[in-house]
């Protein structure tokens, strides 16, 4: 029955039953279980997100019909002389609501919130970046997402990640710890200049311990050289 | 609902610690894949319990013996009794070797068949009924070859089932020819690095049961551990030093890893190396005095030595461009080299230049020597799965170790046991 779960009702799944688990934990702890040693993690991310919350910026996410609408009345706005005061007047008009949560996000200059993190059409539902054979520096291709972490993190300084770093299963094991590491290094030190404080980031590696796809070829190895953030709190 | 104050530090675990005599586990399947056509023809004789099949496989393990047997339905004349010159000329062997179980123990004899005379009688008292073999074994196998036996020794392995969410990693402890099982630390974060101390009674080894790296060391009698690293960072690569008063570990203190020395009894750390690039995997020469590890300060992974109270790192490894994960026992490295795509155990000396490839695998890592450097235990996969592979160091012969379920790696080859 397991096996005809989508990808996106497993993690779901998981989500619901770290949930039950860590309400569970509450409880046991006022039982003092002293067979088993426990912990608990607010865990959140796994790439893909949730897809069950989908659409959750629905609302705020009409920035595009705004401008479009902008456009045209400034299209006008230049025959008829109209200050761009009036025509920001006239398009909260259209959706007071949403411009109004744009404008307050605007004005704090708060491009990204931390509902985003769940928002698979978000650039902040992909949590992980992938490297070459060997190497710690961050492709290009990856750097927009880095960017947009970083703007949320920058923002919100209450918000916590860890950075998992992972290699591939080629190599010694500890060898390839040390890699890790210094992916989620590098990945540490970008963010660092992209203003995240660094009280915000903890770095744990991996090495090949945890790889994401357990198969032993070229496809499974690229997939599991990777750096993996996780949003610890928010 | 969600209380922790620690963060992420924690995570959904549920740790259970066996100690060492309360629980046994599936056994590692055995298989003898190769022997030497080319050794020292022995017979070992029939004793009772089967004495006689253990010694028997030990000395093949060995890749300097072979074996020779009685042809169907011959007898021997018993243990004590003289062998007549008939009898020794129909036996194509140089040794033969003779056993009697007896209140005291397991008494053996050692016969040169050139003379018909016991050169050797060693009385093993008794004991566990493998072991008191595994002894007979070593006694004959320093008889006849000069080298001391370590067949009376010990693997530590790291096991991994399932799969994802549901992964456990347990930390074993056999027999060196796989049999006598037990699990000492089962967890559901990765376990990793097994090092023996000195005298055999205790492994350091990396754990992520807390949700990161730490070094635990842990009295496999006892099952009591207690963490000696838990630093910001990679706590990995745990070695014993040779008289047991240190561990050589890397760490990551400053975000980059570096070996460092930790003093066992008072916790003092030394730092080693200094360097921008990935310092780790330390092992001690057989004198002690240095410590050799991968660094990739030259571009890739490669083998370096540094003296143990420090200094200036001297690169070891001149060909191939990937060499990592020393073992060392006397003069003799085990190390993994990259070939071409491939990854394979070598050997080479102390101070020399060249390697023997002893493996044939495409992922061969983790090898270990046996503490008289005459066999060498590595990890290797096949068909995806990880086992366990101990070949002798002429590489005659050749044994398998894989579990019936998941994968085995990183043997630990433990040093003479008392």
């Amino acid at each position: 029955m397991m096996k005809q779960l989508t990808l996106a009702q497993l993690y779901l799944l998981t989500l619901f039953l770290s949930i039950l688990t860590l309400s569970g934990c509450s409880q046991l702890q006022n039982k003092k279980s002293d067979k088993n040693k426990m912990t608990t993690t607010t865990r959140i991310n796994k790439s893909g997100g949730f897809k069950g919350k989908s659409g959750l910026l629905g609302s705020s996410t009409g920035s595009g019909g705004l401008s479009g609408t902008g456009s045209d009345i400034l299209g006008s706005s230049s025959t008829t002389g109209l200050d761009s005061q009036d025509i920001n007047a006239s398009t909260l008009g259209v959706d007071a609501d949403a411009q109004a949560a744009t404008d307050a996000l605007m004005a704090e200059g708060k491009k990204y919130t931390p509902a985003d993190i769940n928002n698979p059409k978000s650039i902040l539902s992909q949590r992980i970046i992938y490297f070459d054979y060997d190497q710690s520096t961050i492709l290009e291709k990856y750097k927009p997402i880095l960017a947009a972490h970083a703007e949320l993190l920058a923002n919100y300084p209450e918000m916590r990640i860890r950075l998992e770093g992972h290699a591939d299963e080629r190599g010694s094991r500890e060898y390839n710890v040390a890699l890790s590491e210094r992916r989620a290094e590098t990945v540490r030190q970008y963010l660092s200049f992209k203003n995240v404080g660094s009280e915000q980031m903890e770095i744990v590696a991996f090495g090949e311990e945890k790889p994401l796809v357990p198969s032993h070829n070229d496809t499974a190895w690229s997939k599991n050289r990777r750096v993996e953030i996780n949003y610890v709190t928010y | 609902m969600i209380h922790n104050n620690k963060g992420w530090l924690s995570s959904v675990i549920m740790l259970m610690l066996f100690i060492l005599p309360s629980k046994v586990f599936s056994e590692l399947e055995l298989h003898i894949s190769k022997s030497a056509g080319d050794g020292i023809p022995i017979l070992i004789a029939p004793i009772s319990r089967g004495f006689n099949s253990i010694i028997d496989a030990d000395l093949k393990r060995s890749g300097r013996f072979t074996s020779i047997y009685l042809k169907k339905g011959a007898i021997l004349p018993a243990f004590g009794v003289h062998l007549s010159p008939t009898i020794l000329q129909s036996i194509k062997a140089e040794y033969i070797v003779r056993g009697r179980v007896s209140k005291a123990g397991l008494d053996i004899e050692l016969i040169d068949t050139s003379t018909g005379i016991p050169i050797a009688k060693y009385r093993i008292a008794n004991g566990n009924y493998r072991r008191m073999a595994h002894k007979a074994a070593d006694k004959i196998f320093e008889r006849i070859t000069r080298l001391k036996g370590a067949f009376d020794t010990r693997l530590a392995y790291v096991t991994a089932t399932g799969r994802h969410q549901n992964k456990h990693y347990y930390l074993y402890i056999a027999d060196s020819d796989g049999y006598n099982p037990h699990i000492i630390l089962n967890s559901d974060q990765p376990i990793m690095s097994p090092s023996w101390s000195p005298n055999g009674s205790q492994l350091a080894y990396v754990s992520f049961e807390s949700g990161k790296s730490a070094i635990y060391i842990q009295n496999i009698f006892t099952g009591k551990k207690r963490m000696v690293s838990g630093h910001k960072g990679i706590n990995g690569a745990p070695s014993w030093s040779r008289n047991g008063s240190q561990i050589a570990m890397s760490l990551s203190i400053d975000g980059n890893s570096e070996i460092y020395l930790l003093s066992v009894h008072n916790g003092v750390l030394k730092r080693l190396t200094n360097n921008r690039a990935i310092d780790t995997e330390p092992a001690w020469s057989g004198d002690g005095r240095s410590i050799v590890f991968t660094s990739d300060r030259g571009g890739a992974a490669q083998l370096y030595k540094i003296p143990a109270y420090g200094g200036k790192a001297k690169r070891m490894t001149f060909v191939g461009n990937y060499n990592s994960a020393a073992d060392i026992v006397g003069n003799k490295i085990a190390l993994v080299r990259r070939n071409g795509g491939q990854f394979r155990i070598a050997i080479m000396q102390m101070g020399g230049a060249g390697a023997d490839i002893i493996s044939k695998g495409q992922y061969d890592e983790s090898p270990s020597l046996a503490p008289n450097g005459t066999m060498i235990a590595y990890a290797t996969q096949r068909k995806g799965h990880g086992k366990l592979v101990v070949v002798s160091d002429n590489g005659k012969s050749k044994q398998e170790l894989h579990t019936p379920e998941g994968e085995v790696r990183e043997p630990a080859w433990s040093p003479y046991i008392r």
